[in-house]
């Protein structure tokens, strides 16, 4: 669906981003013409068009929220600026904060540049906390500051601050959280996610399992993230979170789906 | 960044059919590969011959040694290979019997390698095995025990500690977790996710079992009928696979 | 090629001749085309100490495992003005030592001794004489096995990799494992050698005791394994050195009695059973050297001692 007349736009857009960047020093994502179509081989070849022409940029101390319906394409299009899903067309663009603020296409990165970025610049917290099997809750939230080269007595300190700001009570820190319940689980994956402090942050409906208090909680370490300089771009499900962290919202519509074969 | 290995073209067939066909890639330092495919896909072949336990038909493989050179693999003379394989390299394989030495102790099985490069103090020989016994979790006081006194899922133990005690850089693995209880199986997975991350290891694991994929590589490759279908970033390649075979792949995974 | 050289039958030029029994044989028995072949693995085997050298080694009149590789190579060396001494465990007189003595003296009419100092050639079986040996004198080793990582590793093209890259992590593998399960390094007989800095060698089983005999000896020192068709050789004032730890250093056998002969502390002595009660006796296994020290002089045999006098058989 997309023509190549969109195509070229779409790489001139990208060409078009290193000024941007350059121009505007706060800049930290330029998603441009973001298109994904899914071709579900195994079905006869059915393709599934989730985004079309989707631009967004970002700048840091903005946290933009994407609204539209079910099937709009929301979590789709968060996926695709993590390097979860392969963009189909377009160019999504991060400021490598570790590399001298040098901007990183994600789409065509090789896999060490995107888990380098993931590492140090962008930040995910998804919608399932889908987390390694028997590894303990602090260790968990601890190990993306380890990987970073906190030493492992700071980095299990900050976590279990974090946790206990989300409140999760500690009996359950040594614990694995495979059998916590699902407020429980969210919490230390927002945990997991936020406390690297990245620069841009991706949040795919972080409070859909929480009760109000809690979701306070994750609003305020929220806006303290933007407060700090973050970019965030996330999906709410609840108007009050919404109104609380947005300083942008971005509204997305579902495509139309296509078959294969139109028959006319 | 220069790439630890790097493979171009490679081939290696049996009678012009099967094996391994045009595979391409670059492994860099500190990265887990994973390469995945069905029985007949062509994987282990395709490990064998970066392991240089077969000899490829076409193609070229380089390696960056330790000291920033880097070597033509497939020019190299026999004793360098084997001392790049006793120096810098590892090689995992699948049934821990094939990869340990039955008629000598735990320690001593450790300890072959640090021999074989020259050790000569009886007493520090020792401690080293002592240290990667409980590395891997094995009970240290059984150093002098015969591997045939451990269970299938701690001589897998040990032959890991048997090829990390000289601190190779560039590991390869041949199914390692196959054929072990699940229960093994995820506390295996676990000390070589720690394993890996620590020592900062690379690492190439052939696998049909995707799970294993997912907890352990950071990039995966997908093999089919001896060519690579698909490669890129493991969460990806598994949430969006492009590739028709991938998608049955992936789609094939039972549900817990 | 193995026909009779009746001219050297027909000599008496050193006066001695052969033994009528010997009479249609070459000198030494085996033909010049045969000790050709042995000289130039000799010579290759000098060329390269401690490395094994192939052979064709050749049916004798007594089967493999009787020392036919000794024989071999004191066939490929003796000439008629040598002087042979030959002994087994130490002993000149057991019944091995004794027939190959006899054989060699039947084909070749050269003189033969007990007395080390004597010998030009002393062929051995499992023990070095205690007399220290000259520039003048060879040594020729019986050896059974010459391959010393034979039990370590059974695959024969691997092990001749492991010494062509002198790749010898094993042996050490195989030091650990004693001190393991004996508290230090168990080995007493054929102990491992590195020789001249480079290959690892067996030195034939003689006792771990006489290893230190090896190294810088003036004499040329020739190892022939009949069965296993090799030849290795340590040439005179070659470095041999017996593997070990640094912290379970190499150590030789020491006694706490002296030969009940002759007085030696220093020697390797025999445990003999000497009755019906059990009780024991210390002599020592180097027959000539005992006598020496107790000035018997040029004695056939020694005082017949007692029938259970027998050191061990061994491999």
């Amino acid at each position: 669906m997309q023509s190549i007349e969109a195509d070229l736009q779409a790489g001139s857009a990208a060409r078009s981003s290193a000024p941007a960047f350059a121009a505007r020093p706060a800049l930290m994502l330029r998603a441009a013409g973001i298109g994904k179509t899914f071709t579900l081989h195994g079905q006869g070849g059915v393709q599934i068009e989730a985004l079309a022409d989707v631009s967004l940029d970002v700048e840091r101390g903005e946290c933009v929220v994407l609204v539209g319906p079910s099937g709009a394409g929301k979590s789709t299009l968060l996926r695709c600026l993590y390097g979860n899903y392969l963009a189909s067309t377009g160019s999504i663009e991060i400021r490598d904060m570790t590399d001298q603020g040098r901007p990183v296409s994600i789409v065509g990165a090789e896999p060490r540049d995107v888990l380098r970025l993931r590492r140090g610049v962008v930040g995910y917290v998804s919608q399932f906390l889908r987390v390694i099997p028997r590894v303990p809750t602090l260790a968990l939230v601890a190990e993306p500051l380890v990987s970073r080269g906190v030493a492992e007595d700071e980095a299990r300190a900050r976590a279990a601050r974090l946790l206990a700001r989300l409140n999760v009570p500690e009996r359950l820190w040594t614990l694995a959280p495979a059998t916590f319940s699902g407020g429980e689980q969210q919490r230390v994956n927002i945990a997991r996610g936020l406390i690297a402090e990245h620069p841009l942050l991706l949040l795919d409906e972080p409070t859909a399992s929480l009760d109000a208090e809690n979701r306070d909680v994750v609003a305020d370490l929220i806006v303290e993230a933007r407060e700090r300089g973050a970019a965030i771009v996330g999906i709410f499900h609840d108007e009050e979170t919404r109104s609380k962290v947005a300083t942008r919202r971005l509204e997305l519509q579902p495509p139309r789906r296509h078959a294969v074969l139109e028959i006319a | 960044m220069t790439p630890l290995l790097s493979a171009r073209a490679l081939t290696k067939q049996y009678g012009g059919r099967n094996g391994c066909r045009n595979v391409s890639f670059d492994l860099y330092p500190g990265e887990v590969l994973c390469i995945v495919g069905e029985s007949g896909s062509g994987k282990t072949t395709l490990l064998n011959t970066l392991a240089l336990k077969t000899e490829a038909d076409s193609g070229s493989l380089h390696y960056t040694a330790t000291h920033g050179d880097t070597l033509d693999l497939r020019a190299l003379s026999e004793p360098r290979r084997r001392l790049l394989m006793r120096t810098e390299w590892g090689f995992v394989q699948q049934n821990p019997r094939d990869g340990l030495r039955s008629g000598v102790s735990a320690g001593a099985n450790i300890g072959e390698p640090l021999m074989a490069v020259g050790a000569r103090h009886y007493g520090e020989i020792r401690r080293a095995a002592t240290q990667w016994m409980e590395r891997v979790e094995l009970d240290a006081t059984r150093i002098d025990e015969f591997p045939a006194a451990f269970s299938g899922g701690m001589q897998q133990r040990l032959q890991i500690a048997r090829n990390l005690v000289t601190g190779p850089r560039l590991v390869f693995m041949d199914e390692p977790t196959a054929g072990l209880d699940v229960s093994v199986q995820a506390r295996l997975l676990d000390l070589l996710r720690t394993l890996t991350s620590t020592l900062h290891l690379s690492v190439l694991i052939v696998t049909h079992d995707i799970g294993v994929a997912r907890l352990l590589a950071h990039r995966l490759m997908v093999m089919q009928a001896g060519e690579v279908v698909e490669a890129g970033l493991t969460d990806q390649v598994l949430d969006d696979p492009q590739h028709p075979y991938t998608q049955t792949l992936v789609s094939s995974v039972l549900p817990v | 090629m193995n026909a009779p050289d009746t001219a050297l039958s027909n000599t008496a030029a050193t006066g001695t001749s052969h033994d009528s029994a010997a009479h249609g044989y070459n000198f030494a028995y085996l033909d010049e085309q045969t000790k050709r072949m042995l000289r130039r693995a000799l010579l290759k085997a000098v060329a390269v100490p401690g490395y094994q050298v192939p052979f064709a080694s050749r049916e004798m009149p007594l089967p493999f495992g009787w020392g036919t590789g000794g024989i071999q190579v004191t066939a490929a060396i003796i000439g008629k003005a040598d002087t042979l001494k030959v002994i087994d465990q130490g002993s000149d007189e057991t019944t091995n030592a004794v027939n190959i003595r006899r054989f060699f003296a039947r084909t070749t009419g050269v003189a033969t001794t007990r007395r080390t100092a004597e010998a030009t050639i002393v062929q051995t079986r499992h023990r070095i004489p205690e007399t220290p040996l000259t520039e003048k004198q060879i040594l020729v080793y019986q050896v059974p096995m010459p391959e010393p990582l034979y039990r370590l590793e059974p695959r024969v093209a691997e092990c001749k990799k492991l010494h062509a890259l002198a790749d010898y992590g094993l042996i050490s593998v195989k030091l650990y494992e004693d001190i393991v399960h004996h508290g230090s390094i168990a080995t007493t007989y054929d102990y491992p050698v590195i020789v001249n800095h480079r290959y690892l060698t067996s030195p034939s089983p003689i006792p771990k005791f006489d290893n230190p005999k090896m190294h810088m000896n003036p004499a040329l020192q020739l190892f022939g394994a009949g069965r296993e068709r090799r030849i290795h050789a340590i040439p005179p004032y070659t470095p041999v050195r017996s593997l070990d730890f640094d912290d379970h250093p190499f150590e030789v056998q020491k006694w706490q009695h002296a030969c009940a002969l002759c007085g030696s502390k220093e020697s390797f002595l025999d445990e003999m059973i000497v009755d019906d009660a059990g009780t024991r006796m210390f002599v020592c296994s180097d027959s000539d050297y005992c006598h020496e020290r107790r000035g018997d002089g040029d004695i056939e045999s020694p005082a017949p001692l007692l029938p259970t006098a027998r050191q061990g058989e061994s491999a």
